[in-house]
């Protein structure tokens, strides 16, 4: 999608189509349940990444859990609103150690 | 714009009226398919047209079934703290049993659910191009339609905690999305982080050295055809979403309409004068992007803001989308081929923030802040850990030699455009 946009801030070349061609249809039978799954690594920089993901991720519901929060211990509208502010920035901290987890893990699968 | 109470009775005529743009509101999801396709690789185009249809159905089916029971508008899971009854899921019969007994609006409301669902399913479908197997997207929708999606069409539109904020804390009107940018299309968009996330990107996009791979979209034209046919359902969704869940008066529609329009135009010509500075040129993909990113706005808010307002909040949708599909790219390595985090996520947190920031009723705003922290908070980690869960069960990913054949080779047996050569690309040299 973002192809045009990264070839020219990149200026490499665009998406080189090679002259091999397939007139080959291949029929796989169906494969429930079995192949590689994705998800992690083997390396410790993947296991590192997926912890540090998780980290991340479980940052996120307390973040909501202080919004909620605020709403039932302040009554003042200004107290209540700085805390749905911090509830939201303590989200988007998690989401941060999170993208920042799935760029590490990038880099050593790479 | 002043929306008449929520208690009151909707008359026959409104009803007739939201049934028939109700009708209409279908074309968003063919749109959206179109443009998931078109961004894709010509050698997937099938499979990924094909799981479009695949993933509506199963999103249907799976909301119908299982999923309408937990979103139905009475509470069957209700505690009480502070003083205050917090209504977390809702109860209601499984296979919708009891749909003939229910009010003609509250008939109309469940088939706006089923097709909502079936949207939300689509969205990490397309964030997952080119990669993704028929059965792991079709698991993953299946699994949105029946958890998480009803948990939060309960809460916004069934009576749930978040549309109860005003009784209980006196914020506004309580949270407010007429259109679905919730619990359709952040909800979407951050499960397509989660999909990405789970199944990786694909392979040669992102090299040992130097920047990111270009592998660009196969069909200019269906993305562009798509996002005209996507305005279409989105004036009905707009529409009928305003009179279901925000009870607008028929008079109220022909301003929701345009603030639709001023939306999608405004972040349209945004996102080109951004490319065009930016790159030289406008890019076509991503004006799609910024049109479908304006059009996600005002499912927040076209029913609640004055014009002004809306075209404001359709030209930040227009300068932020293009840059942050970028950043997300290039800086934080998340292969995205559709831009659905982007269009989906960041488009419709920010059309809901900005619905809280200019509708005229005090507290409003924190209502919507209140909503965008649950948002976050939820949708993200559930999804990503039913994702990871369900990733060890059927497998997302489709093996290497599936994906350098193509999907649609792999998957289907046969190509989208059989007369045409195949080609192979480099980075599998």
């Amino acid at each position: 999608m973002v192809a045009d946009a990264c070839f020219r801030i990149s200026h490499k070349r665009p998406f080189h189509a090679s002259s091999d061609t397939t007139h080959r249809y291949v029929l796989r039978p169906f494969r429930f349940g079995k192949g590689k799954t994705t998800l992690g690594s083997t390396g410790g920089e993947g296991r590192q990444g997926e912890a540090m993901k998780a980290a991340g991720l479980i940052v996120m519901p307390a973040g909501f859990f202080l919004a909620v929060a605020a709403l039932v211990l302040f009554s003042d509208p200004a107290r209540r609103g700085a805390f749905v502010v911090c509830g939201i920035l303590v989200e988007a901290l998690g989401l941060a150690v999170a993208l920042r987890a799935h760029m590490q893990d990038q880099r050593g699968r790479a | 714009m002043n929306l008449p109470p929520l208690e009151q009775a909707v008359p026959d005529t409104t009803l007739a009226l939201a049934f028939g743009v109700l009708m209409v509101a279908p074309l968003a999801i063919a749109g959206v398919a179109l443009i998931n396709t078109g961004l894709g690789r010509s050698r997937s185009a099938a499979q990924s047209l094909l799981g479009c249809l695949l993933i509506f159905s199963v999103s249907l089916i799976a909301f119908a079934v299982l999923g309408a029971t937990f979103a139905g508008a009475e509470p069957a899971v209700a505690f009480t703290a502070a003083g205050k009854s917090w209504n977390w899921i809702g109860g209601g019969s499984l296979l919708l049993a009891r749909f003939a007994s229910l009010r003609t609006e509250q008939q109309c409301g469940v088939i706006f659910e089923c097709l909502a669902a079936s949207l939300a399913g689509l969205i990490p479908w397309g964030a997952g191009a080119d990669r993704l197997r028929l059965a792991g997207g079709c698991v993953a929708a299946a699994v949105l339609s029946v958890f998480l999606f009803p948990l939060l069409a309960h809460w916004v539109w069934g009576g749930g905690w978040l549309a109860q904020l005003a009784p209980m804390f006196g914020l506004g009107a309580g949270f407010l999305d007429g259109g679905g940018a919730a619990n359709v299309h952040v909800l979407g968009g951050l499960s397509a982080l989660a999909v990405i996330w789970v199944a990786g990107p694909r392979k040669g996009k992102f090299p040992k050295e130097g920047l990111a791979t270009a592998m660009p979209a196969h069909n200019a034209v269906y993305v562009l055809f798509g996002c005209l046919v996507a305005l279409v359902g989105w004036l009905g969704w707009n529409a009928a979403g305003a009179i279901l869940w925000l009870h607008a008066a028929p008079a109220a529609l022909p301003a929701t309409a345009l603030n639709t329009l001023l939306a999608a135009a405004g972040a349209l010509f945004a996102t080109f004068a951004v490319t065009r500075i930016r790159f030289g040129k406008p890019d076509a993909s991503l004006c799609a992007n910024g049109w479908l990113a304006g059009l996600v706005t005002s499912s927040a808010c076209a029913a609640l803001v004055s014009p002004g307002a809306a075209l404001f909040t359709g030209v930040v949708a227009g300068i932020f989308t293009p840059l942050l599909v970028e950043v997300l790219e290039l800086a934080l390595s998340i292969d995205d081929p559709t831009g659905a985090i982007t269009v989906h996520a960041a488009g419709g947190l920010w059309g809901l923030f900005a619905a809280g920031l200019f509708a005229p009723r005090p507290g409003q705003l924190l209502a919507q802040m209140v909503g965008i922290a649950a948002l976050l908070g939820v949708c993200l980690p559930l999804s990503y850990v039913l994702f990871a869960l369900l990733n060890r069960l059927v497998p997302f990913r489709v093996d290497p030699d599936g994906e350098r054949l193509g999907m649609d080779l792999h998957e289907l047996g046969g190509g989208a455009f059989p007369e045409f050569v195949i080609h192979r690309d480099e980075s599998y040299r």
